[in-house]
Protein backbone atom coordinates (compact mmCIF):
# COMPACT_ATOMS: atom_id res chain seq x y z
CA UNK A 1 0.00 0.00 0.00
CA UNK A 2 1.35 3.45 -0.89
CA UNK A 3 0.36 5.85 1.50
CA UNK A 4 0.91 9.77 0.87
CA UNK A 5 0.48 12.38 3.96
CA UNK A 6 -0.04 15.76 2.33
CA UNK A 7 -1.54 19.25 3.63
CA UNK A 8 -0.98 22.25 1.22
CA UNK A 9 -0.08 23.82 4.24
CA UNK A 10 3.01 23.77 6.35
CA UNK A 11 3.58 22.76 10.25
CA UNK A 12 -0.23 20.65 9.89
CA UNK A 13 2.10 17.07 11.27
CA UNK A 14 2.42 15.45 8.13
CA UNK A 15 5.79 14.51 8.79
CA UNK A 16 4.88 13.44 12.66
CA UNK A 17 2.53 11.23 11.10
CA UNK A 18 4.12 10.13 8.10
CA UNK A 19 7.14 9.02 10.39
CA UNK A 20 5.47 7.85 13.31
CA UNK A 21 2.73 5.68 10.67
CA UNK A 22 6.01 4.14 9.13
CA UNK A 23 7.62 3.23 12.38
CA UNK A 24 3.94 1.53 13.53
CA UNK A 25 3.68 -0.28 10.20
CA UNK A 26 7.03 -1.39 10.35
CA UNK A 27 7.05 -2.38 14.21
CA UNK A 28 4.15 -4.73 13.24
CA UNK A 29 5.96 -6.30 11.14
CA UNK A 30 6.04 -4.86 7.81
CA UNK A 31 8.37 -3.69 5.56
CA UNK A 32 8.05 -0.47 5.15
CA UNK A 33 9.68 2.77 2.95
CA UNK A 34 9.27 6.16 3.92
CA UNK A 35 10.20 8.58 1.10
CA UNK A 36 10.87 12.05 2.71
CA UNK A 37 9.84 14.31 -0.70
CA UNK A 38 9.80 17.03 1.27
CA UNK A 39 12.96 19.44 0.80
CA UNK A 40 13.07 20.09 4.36
CA UNK A 41 14.11 16.87 4.99
CA UNK A 42 12.79 16.62 8.56
CA UNK A 43 11.08 12.91 7.91
CA UNK A 44 14.80 11.98 7.32
CA UNK A 45 16.38 13.90 10.19
CA UNK A 46 13.46 12.12 12.47
CA UNK A 47 14.58 8.84 11.17
CA UNK A 48 18.09 8.97 12.62
CA UNK A 49 19.70 10.37 9.55
CA UNK A 50 21.22 13.71 7.92
CA UNK A 51 20.04 15.34 5.36
CA UNK A 52 20.69 13.54 1.87
CA UNK A 53 19.33 13.93 -1.76
CA UNK A 54 18.49 10.42 -1.85
CA UNK A 55 15.05 11.57 -3.21
CA UNK A 56 16.34 13.68 -6.06
CA UNK A 57 18.78 10.92 -6.76
CA UNK A 58 16.65 8.50 -7.52
CA UNK A 59 14.11 10.98 -8.87
CA UNK A 60 16.55 13.07 -11.39
CA UNK A 61 19.56 11.25 -11.77
CA UNK A 62 18.33 7.82 -12.20
CA UNK A 63 19.88 6.10 -9.17
CA UNK A 64 19.40 2.78 -7.72
CA UNK A 65 17.06 2.20 -5.06
CA UNK A 66 20.27 -0.16 -3.16
CA UNK A 67 22.04 3.42 -3.53
CA UNK A 68 19.77 6.07 -1.95
CA UNK A 69 17.88 3.32 0.60
CA UNK A 70 18.93 3.47 4.31
CA UNK A 71 17.57 1.00 6.53
CA UNK A 72 16.36 2.49 9.41
CA UNK A 73 17.76 1.58 12.87
CA UNK A 74 15.67 -0.21 15.78
CA UNK A 75 16.79 1.86 17.83
CA UNK A 76 14.35 5.30 16.37
CA UNK A 77 10.87 3.27 16.52
CA UNK A 78 11.00 0.12 18.86
CA UNK A 79 9.19 0.07 22.04
CA UNK A 80 11.18 -0.99 24.88
CA UNK A 81 10.65 -4.36 25.82
CA UNK A 82 8.49 -5.26 22.34
CA UNK A 83 10.72 -6.26 19.82
CA UNK A 84 10.44 -4.89 16.34
CA UNK A 85 9.28 -7.48 13.70
CA UNK A 86 9.72 -5.99 10.14
CA UNK A 87 11.67 -3.19 8.38
CA UNK A 88 11.86 0.44 8.18
CA UNK A 89 13.39 1.58 5.54
CA UNK A 90 14.10 5.42 4.53
CA UNK A 91 14.79 7.31 1.33
CA UNK A 92 16.09 10.64 2.89
CA UNK A 93 15.59 14.03 1.51
CA UNK A 94 17.37 17.31 1.16
CA UNK A 95 16.97 20.79 -0.24
CA UNK A 96 17.37 18.87 -3.17
CA UNK A 97 14.12 18.05 -3.68
CA UNK A 98 12.74 20.92 -4.17
CA UNK A 99 14.12 21.44 -7.82
CA UNK A 100 13.09 17.94 -9.01
CA UNK A 101 10.52 19.62 -10.78
CA UNK A 102 12.44 21.37 -12.79
CA UNK A 103 14.67 18.71 -13.69
CA UNK A 104 11.57 15.89 -14.67
CA UNK A 105 8.66 16.19 -16.70
CA UNK A 106 7.44 12.46 -16.76
CA UNK A 107 4.51 12.67 -14.00
CA UNK A 108 4.55 8.76 -14.00
CA UNK A 109 8.33 8.32 -13.30
CA UNK A 110 7.97 7.41 -9.83
CA UNK A 111 5.54 5.26 -10.17
CA UNK A 112 6.94 2.99 -12.45
CA UNK A 113 10.13 3.47 -10.38
CA UNK A 114 8.12 2.15 -7.31
CA UNK A 115 6.67 -0.71 -9.44
CA UNK A 116 10.22 -2.31 -9.08
CA UNK A 117 9.39 -2.84 -5.21
CA UNK A 118 6.53 -4.35 -5.61
CA UNK A 119 6.98 -7.55 -3.89
CA UNK A 120 9.80 -6.00 -1.63
CA UNK A 121 8.56 -3.70 0.42
CA UNK A 122 4.49 -4.07 1.79
CA UNK A 123 4.16 -0.28 2.11
CA UNK A 124 5.23 2.73 0.96
CA UNK A 125 4.93 5.90 2.99
CA UNK A 126 5.38 9.41 1.53
CA UNK A 127 5.89 12.59 3.71
CA UNK A 128 5.24 16.07 1.19
CA UNK A 129 6.41 19.33 1.24
CA UNK A 130 3.67 21.94 1.63
CA UNK A 131 3.90 23.60 -1.70
CA UNK A 132 2.47 21.95 -4.33
CA UNK A 133 5.08 21.38 -7.65
CA UNK A 134 4.56 18.69 -10.41
CA UNK A 135 6.32 16.26 -7.83
CA UNK A 136 2.91 16.27 -6.04
CA UNK A 137 1.28 15.28 -9.29
CA UNK A 138 3.85 12.32 -9.26
CA UNK A 139 3.38 11.35 -5.87
CA UNK A 140 -0.39 11.43 -6.28
CA UNK A 141 0.02 8.82 -9.20
CA UNK A 142 2.21 6.79 -7.34
CA UNK A 143 0.50 6.70 -4.51
CA UNK A 144 -2.69 4.88 -3.64
CA UNK A 145 -4.22 6.54 -0.57
CA UNK A 146 -4.21 9.90 0.89
CA UNK A 147 -4.10 11.10 4.40
CA UNK A 148 -4.55 14.72 5.15
CA UNK A 149 -3.12 15.89 8.66
CA UNK A 150 -5.08 18.88 9.91
CA UNK A 151 -4.51 21.88 12.49
CA UNK A 152 -8.03 22.64 13.61
CA UNK A 153 -7.68 26.31 12.49
CA UNK A 154 -9.11 28.26 8.57
CA UNK A 155 -5.26 28.72 7.46
CA UNK A 156 -5.24 25.05 7.58
CA UNK A 157 -8.68 24.02 6.41
CA UNK A 158 -7.60 26.14 3.58
CA UNK A 159 -4.86 23.95 2.77
CA UNK A 160 -7.00 21.01 3.13
CA UNK A 161 -9.45 22.04 0.91
CA UNK A 162 -7.23 23.07 -2.01
CA UNK A 163 -5.44 19.56 -1.45
CA UNK A 164 -8.79 17.63 -2.26
CA UNK A 165 -9.49 20.01 -4.78
CA UNK A 166 -6.16 19.32 -6.60
CA UNK A 167 -5.98 15.53 -5.96
CA UNK A 168 -10.16 15.39 -6.97
CA UNK A 169 -9.54 17.55 -10.02
CA UNK A 170 -6.33 17.03 -11.34
CA UNK A 171 -5.02 13.73 -10.48
CA UNK A 172 -8.29 11.92 -10.16
CA UNK A 173 -10.46 13.02 -12.97
CA UNK A 174 -7.97 14.18 -15.58
CA UNK A 175 -4.61 11.71 -15.22
CA UNK A 176 -6.89 8.94 -13.90
CA UNK A 177 -5.00 8.11 -10.67
CA UNK A 178 -6.13 5.50 -8.55
CA UNK A 179 -5.78 7.59 -5.09
CA UNK A 180 -8.41 7.72 -2.96
CA UNK A 181 -8.72 9.63 0.25
CA UNK A 182 -8.43 8.18 3.07
CA UNK A 183 -9.04 10.36 6.18
CA UNK A 184 -8.49 13.79 6.79
CA UNK A 185 -6.59 13.40 10.50
CA UNK A 186 -7.31 15.98 13.28
CA UNK A 187 -3.87 16.89 14.85
CA UNK A 188 -2.46 18.49 17.68
CA UNK A 189 -6.19 18.70 18.86
CA UNK A 190 -6.53 20.13 22.14
CA UNK A 191 -10.35 20.30 23.59
CA UNK A 192 -9.88 22.37 25.97
CA UNK A 193 -10.13 25.56 23.28
CA UNK A 194 -13.66 25.87 22.53
CA UNK A 195 -12.46 27.21 18.69
CA UNK A 196 -10.91 23.37 18.29
CA UNK A 197 -13.89 21.48 19.32
CA UNK A 198 -15.80 23.87 16.73
CA UNK A 199 -13.86 23.90 14.08
CA UNK A 200 -13.45 20.03 14.61
CA UNK A 201 -17.47 19.94 14.38
CA UNK A 202 -17.41 22.00 11.02
CA UNK A 203 -14.92 19.26 9.01
CA UNK A 204 -17.29 16.43 10.40
CA UNK A 205 -20.08 18.02 9.25
CA UNK A 206 -18.46 18.74 6.09
CA UNK A 207 -16.16 15.57 5.61
CA UNK A 208 -18.26 12.61 7.69
CA UNK A 209 -16.87 9.98 8.27
CA UNK A 210 -13.59 10.83 6.47
CA UNK A 211 -12.55 12.66 9.43
CA UNK A 212 -10.36 10.25 11.61
CA UNK A 213 -10.28 10.76 15.36
CA UNK A 214 -8.19 13.31 16.35
CA UNK A 215 -4.60 13.12 17.50
CA UNK A 216 -4.38 15.33 20.64
CA UNK A 217 -1.74 17.19 21.21
CA UNK A 218 1.21 16.12 23.27
CA UNK A 219 4.78 17.35 24.42
CA UNK A 220 5.95 14.09 23.65
CA UNK A 221 5.96 14.91 19.83
CA UNK A 222 8.43 17.51 20.39
CA UNK A 223 10.47 15.50 22.86
CA UNK A 224 10.94 12.82 20.11
CA UNK A 225 11.85 15.33 17.52
CA UNK A 226 14.28 16.54 19.65
CA UNK A 227 15.80 13.03 19.87
CA UNK A 228 15.50 11.97 16.65
CA UNK A 229 12.92 9.26 17.41
CA UNK A 230 9.45 8.19 17.27
CA UNK A 231 7.33 8.20 19.74
CA UNK A 232 7.85 4.64 19.91
CA UNK A 233 11.16 4.61 21.59
CA UNK A 234 11.24 7.94 22.91
CA UNK A 235 8.01 7.77 25.22
CA UNK A 236 6.10 4.34 24.84
CA UNK A 237 4.09 4.81 27.64
CA UNK A 238 2.24 7.86 26.87
CA UNK A 239 -0.86 8.98 26.27
CA UNK A 240 1.15 10.31 22.60
CA UNK A 241 2.45 6.74 21.96
CA UNK A 242 -1.60 4.94 22.62
CA UNK A 243 -2.64 7.50 20.38
CA UNK A 244 -0.25 7.12 17.20
CA UNK A 245 -0.52 2.87 18.03
CA UNK A 246 -4.82 3.39 17.59
CA UNK A 247 -4.25 5.54 14.44
CA UNK A 248 -1.62 3.01 13.05
CA UNK A 249 -3.47 0.14 13.87
CA UNK A 250 -6.76 1.80 12.33
CA UNK A 251 -4.83 2.42 8.97
CA UNK A 252 -3.76 -1.01 8.85
CA UNK A 253 -7.22 -2.59 9.66
CA UNK A 254 -9.37 0.01 7.56
CA UNK A 255 -6.72 0.88 4.61
CA UNK A 256 -4.34 -1.60 4.13
CA UNK A 257 -6.49 -5.01 5.49
CA UNK A 258 -9.90 -3.84 4.49
CA UNK A 259 -8.77 -3.14 0.89
CA UNK A 260 -7.80 -6.34 1.13
CA UNK A 261 -11.00 -7.62 2.18
CA UNK A 262 -13.34 -5.58 -0.11
CA UNK B 1 19.29 28.96 35.42
CA UNK B 2 17.35 32.17 36.84
CA UNK B 3 15.98 31.47 39.97
CA UNK B 4 15.05 34.91 41.43
CA UNK B 5 12.01 34.27 43.87
CA UNK B 6 9.25 35.81 45.20
CA UNK B 7 10.14 35.10 48.70
CA UNK B 8 9.62 38.72 49.61
CA UNK B 9 6.04 38.55 48.30
CA UNK B 10 5.21 35.38 50.15
CA UNK B 11 3.27 35.15 53.51
CA UNK B 12 3.78 31.58 54.01
CA UNK B 13 6.01 30.25 57.06
CA UNK B 14 7.15 33.99 58.17
CA UNK B 15 6.56 35.84 61.58
CA UNK B 16 3.85 38.17 61.45
CA UNK B 17 6.81 41.29 61.63
CA UNK B 18 8.12 39.66 57.89
CA UNK B 19 4.60 39.64 57.26
CA UNK B 20 4.33 43.15 58.10
CA UNK B 21 7.43 44.07 55.93
CA UNK B 22 5.53 42.26 52.76
CA UNK B 23 2.72 44.01 52.90
CA UNK B 24 4.48 47.35 52.98
CA UNK B 25 6.31 46.15 50.05
CA UNK B 26 2.94 46.13 48.19
CA UNK B 27 2.36 49.19 49.68
CA UNK B 28 4.88 51.24 49.01
CA UNK B 29 4.56 49.92 44.71
CA UNK B 30 1.17 51.08 45.48
CA UNK B 31 2.00 54.34 47.08
CA UNK B 32 4.45 54.91 43.84
CA UNK B 33 1.67 54.79 41.49
CA UNK B 34 0.34 57.83 43.24
CA UNK B 35 1.10 59.25 46.74
CA UNK B 36 -2.26 58.61 48.94
CA UNK B 37 -4.08 55.89 46.59
CA UNK B 38 -4.05 53.50 49.32
CA UNK B 39 -5.55 56.21 51.83
CA UNK B 40 -8.28 56.43 48.86
CA UNK B 41 -8.57 53.26 48.46
CA UNK B 42 -11.74 51.95 48.98
CA UNK B 43 -12.80 47.99 49.75
CA UNK B 44 -16.30 47.60 49.91
CA UNK B 45 -16.69 44.16 51.70
CA UNK B 46 -14.04 42.35 49.27
CA UNK B 47 -16.18 43.38 46.27
CA UNK B 48 -14.52 46.32 44.60
CA UNK B 49 -11.97 48.41 45.26
CA UNK B 50 -10.96 52.11 44.41
CA UNK B 51 -7.43 52.93 43.66
CA UNK B 52 -6.84 56.51 41.92
CA UNK B 53 -9.09 56.64 38.69
CA UNK B 54 -9.54 52.67 38.95
CA UNK B 55 -11.98 50.88 39.78
CA UNK B 56 -11.50 47.12 40.65
CA UNK B 57 -14.21 44.81 40.59
CA UNK B 58 -14.32 40.89 40.79
CA UNK B 59 -14.67 40.59 36.53
CA UNK B 60 -12.99 43.51 35.61
CA UNK B 61 -11.90 47.08 35.74
CA UNK B 62 -13.03 50.49 34.82
CA UNK B 63 -11.68 54.07 34.76
CA UNK B 64 -13.53 56.74 37.21
CA UNK B 65 -11.45 59.60 36.39
CA UNK B 66 -8.74 60.73 34.30
CA UNK B 67 -5.76 58.60 34.65
CA UNK B 68 -2.14 59.92 33.42
CA UNK B 69 0.16 57.62 31.69
CA UNK B 70 2.36 56.79 34.14
CA UNK B 71 -0.18 56.08 36.63
CA UNK B 72 -1.70 53.49 33.94
CA UNK B 73 1.85 51.99 33.81
CA UNK B 74 2.03 52.38 37.51
CA UNK B 75 -0.75 50.18 38.05
CA UNK B 76 -0.39 48.09 35.45
CA UNK B 77 3.21 46.84 36.72
CA UNK B 78 1.17 46.45 40.28
CA UNK B 79 -1.45 44.62 38.26
CA UNK B 80 0.99 41.75 36.71
CA UNK B 81 2.52 41.73 40.06
CA UNK B 82 -0.92 40.47 41.55
CA UNK B 83 -1.87 38.47 38.85
CA UNK B 84 1.19 36.28 39.29
CA UNK B 85 1.62 35.86 43.03
CA UNK B 86 -2.22 36.68 43.94
CA UNK B 87 -3.14 32.46 44.32
CA UNK B 88 0.06 31.95 46.35
CA UNK B 89 -0.76 35.48 48.62
CA UNK B 90 -4.22 33.99 48.67
CA UNK B 91 -3.26 30.64 49.95
CA UNK B 92 -0.80 31.62 52.43
CA UNK B 93 -2.86 33.59 53.99
CA UNK B 94 -5.53 31.69 54.16
CA UNK B 95 -3.39 29.66 55.76
CA UNK B 96 -2.23 32.36 58.09
CA UNK B 97 -5.87 32.51 59.13
CA UNK B 98 -6.53 28.78 60.12
CA UNK B 99 -2.99 29.04 61.97
CA UNK B 100 -3.66 31.94 64.30
CA UNK B 101 -7.56 32.33 64.19
CA UNK B 102 -8.85 28.86 62.99
CA UNK B 103 -10.50 30.86 60.45
CA UNK B 104 -11.09 27.93 57.96
CA UNK B 105 -11.06 28.15 53.94
CA UNK B 106 -14.70 27.22 54.20
CA UNK B 107 -15.38 30.18 56.53
CA UNK B 108 -13.79 32.52 54.34
CA UNK B 109 -15.77 30.97 51.37
CA UNK B 110 -18.93 31.38 52.87
CA UNK B 111 -18.33 35.19 53.69
CA UNK B 112 -16.77 36.46 50.97
CA UNK B 113 -18.93 34.43 48.22
CA UNK B 114 -16.30 32.28 46.76
CA UNK B 115 -16.24 28.68 45.86
CA UNK B 116 -14.95 26.76 48.93
CA UNK B 117 -12.97 24.16 46.30
CA UNK B 118 -10.52 27.22 44.92
CA UNK B 119 -9.79 28.46 47.99
CA UNK B 120 -8.96 25.15 49.35
CA UNK B 121 -7.08 23.86 46.47
CA UNK B 122 -4.54 27.39 46.83
CA UNK B 123 -4.75 26.76 50.63
CA UNK B 124 -2.95 23.13 49.56
CA UNK B 125 -0.46 24.33 47.27
CA UNK B 126 0.30 27.10 49.76
CA UNK B 127 0.70 24.81 52.46
CA UNK B 128 2.55 21.91 50.88
CA UNK B 129 5.22 23.84 48.37
CA UNK B 130 7.32 25.77 50.47
CA UNK B 131 8.04 29.25 49.85
CA UNK B 132 11.83 28.46 50.03
CA UNK B 133 11.19 26.00 47.13
CA UNK B 134 8.97 27.94 45.28
CA UNK B 135 10.77 29.60 41.61
CA UNK B 136 9.21 32.73 40.39
CA UNK B 137 9.44 32.11 36.67
CA UNK B 138 6.84 29.05 36.91
CA UNK B 139 3.41 29.72 37.41
CA UNK B 140 0.78 28.33 40.19
CA UNK B 141 -0.20 26.25 38.31
CA UNK B 142 3.43 24.64 37.79
CA UNK B 143 3.56 24.40 41.57
CA UNK B 144 0.18 22.73 41.71
CA UNK B 145 1.07 19.86 40.35
CA UNK B 146 4.08 18.94 42.30
CA UNK B 147 2.41 20.46 45.78
CA UNK B 148 1.41 16.24 46.74
CA UNK B 149 4.89 15.20 46.36
CA UNK B 150 7.72 15.26 48.85
CA UNK B 151 9.49 17.76 49.10
CA UNK B 152 12.74 16.31 47.28
CA UNK B 153 10.20 15.50 44.30
CA UNK B 154 9.46 18.70 44.43
CA UNK B 155 12.69 20.20 43.99
CA UNK B 156 13.58 17.85 41.16
CA UNK B 157 10.10 18.47 39.50
CA UNK B 158 10.48 22.34 39.51
CA UNK B 159 13.82 22.26 38.39
CA UNK B 160 13.38 20.55 35.57
CA UNK B 161 10.03 22.20 34.42
CA UNK B 162 12.12 25.72 34.37
CA UNK B 163 15.49 24.04 33.00
CA UNK B 164 12.65 22.57 30.02
CA UNK B 165 10.98 25.80 29.67
CA UNK B 166 7.52 23.51 30.07
CA UNK B 167 4.03 24.90 30.19
CA UNK B 168 1.91 23.21 32.76
CA UNK B 169 0.28 20.74 30.45
CA UNK B 170 3.48 19.55 29.39
CA UNK B 171 4.89 19.46 32.80
CA UNK B 172 1.75 17.22 33.89
CA UNK B 173 2.81 15.11 30.74
CA UNK B 174 6.17 14.51 32.00
CA UNK B 175 5.02 13.89 35.70
CA UNK B 176 2.29 11.85 35.30
CA UNK B 177 2.93 10.09 31.51
CA UNK B 178 0.65 6.67 32.21
CA UNK B 179 -2.91 8.62 33.64
CA UNK B 180 -5.14 5.58 32.55
CA UNK B 181 -4.35 1.99 32.88
CA UNK B 182 -5.28 1.75 29.22
CA UNK B 183 -1.84 3.19 28.35
CA UNK B 184 0.47 0.50 29.89
CA UNK B 185 -0.84 -1.76 27.43
CA UNK B 186 0.60 -0.39 24.32
CA UNK B 187 3.46 -2.62 24.15
CA UNK B 188 0.93 -5.65 24.52
CA UNK B 189 -1.51 -3.94 21.72
CA UNK B 190 1.60 -3.92 19.71
CA UNK B 191 2.48 -7.80 20.63
CA UNK B 192 -1.35 -8.52 19.41
CA UNK B 193 -0.93 -6.58 16.11
CA UNK B 194 2.10 -8.48 15.44
CA UNK B 195 0.75 -12.01 16.23
CA UNK B 196 -2.46 -10.60 13.96
CA UNK B 197 -0.24 -9.76 11.21
CA UNK B 198 1.82 -12.44 11.00
CA UNK B 199 -1.29 -14.75 11.18
CA UNK B 200 -2.86 -12.90 8.22
CA UNK B 201 0.19 -13.54 6.30
CA UNK B 202 -0.88 -17.05 5.69
CA UNK B 203 -4.40 -16.54 5.72
CA UNK B 204 -6.08 -17.41 2.31
CA UNK B 205 -7.12 -14.67 0.19
CA UNK B 206 -11.26 -16.57 0.96
CA UNK B 207 -10.89 -15.99 4.80
CA UNK B 208 -9.36 -12.24 5.24
CA UNK B 209 -12.76 -10.57 4.98
CA UNK B 210 -12.97 -12.23 7.99
CA UNK B 211 -9.63 -12.02 9.39
CA UNK B 212 -10.18 -8.02 9.10
CA UNK B 213 -13.49 -9.00 11.33
CA UNK B 214 -10.81 -9.99 14.00
CA UNK B 215 -8.96 -6.94 13.31
CA UNK B 216 -11.73 -4.88 13.92
CA UNK B 217 -12.78 -6.45 17.15
CA UNK B 218 -9.07 -6.33 18.56
CA UNK B 219 -9.29 -2.66 17.96
CA UNK B 220 -12.67 -2.22 19.37
CA UNK B 221 -11.78 -4.30 22.50
CA UNK B 222 -8.31 -2.55 23.09
CA UNK B 223 -9.75 1.44 22.22
CA UNK B 224 -12.82 0.17 24.84
CA UNK B 225 -9.79 -0.99 27.52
Amino acid sequence: MRIVFANEKGGCGKTTCAVNVAAGLAHIGRKVLLVDADAQGHSTILSGFQKAPGFYDLMVRGAQFSQVTRLVSHEVYEIPGNQVKGELYLIPGNIESSTISEKTSDLFALRDRLDELDGIVDDIVFDTSPTSTFLHGAIYLAAHVLFIPVMLDSFNFDGMVETIRRTEQTYIQRQGSGLRLAGIIPMAYNKRFKEEEYNLADIQEAYGETVWEPLPYSAMFRRAIRQSQTVFATAPNTKAAHDVTKLVARILVEVIHGKAAR
Amino acid sequence: MARQRVNSLSLAQRGQDESAGTLSTVQKELEHLDAGAIRRAVIEHGQSMVIGAFQFGRSGLQVTGAPSREQWESIGSTLLLMAHGGQWWIGDWLNIGERQWGKTYQDVAAQMGYKARTLKDWAYVARNVDSSIRIDELTFGHHQLIASMPQRDQVKWLRKAIENDWSISQMREFINPNPTPLLSSVDRFMGDLQAMERRYSKVGEGDRQQFVILLRQLLDRWESG
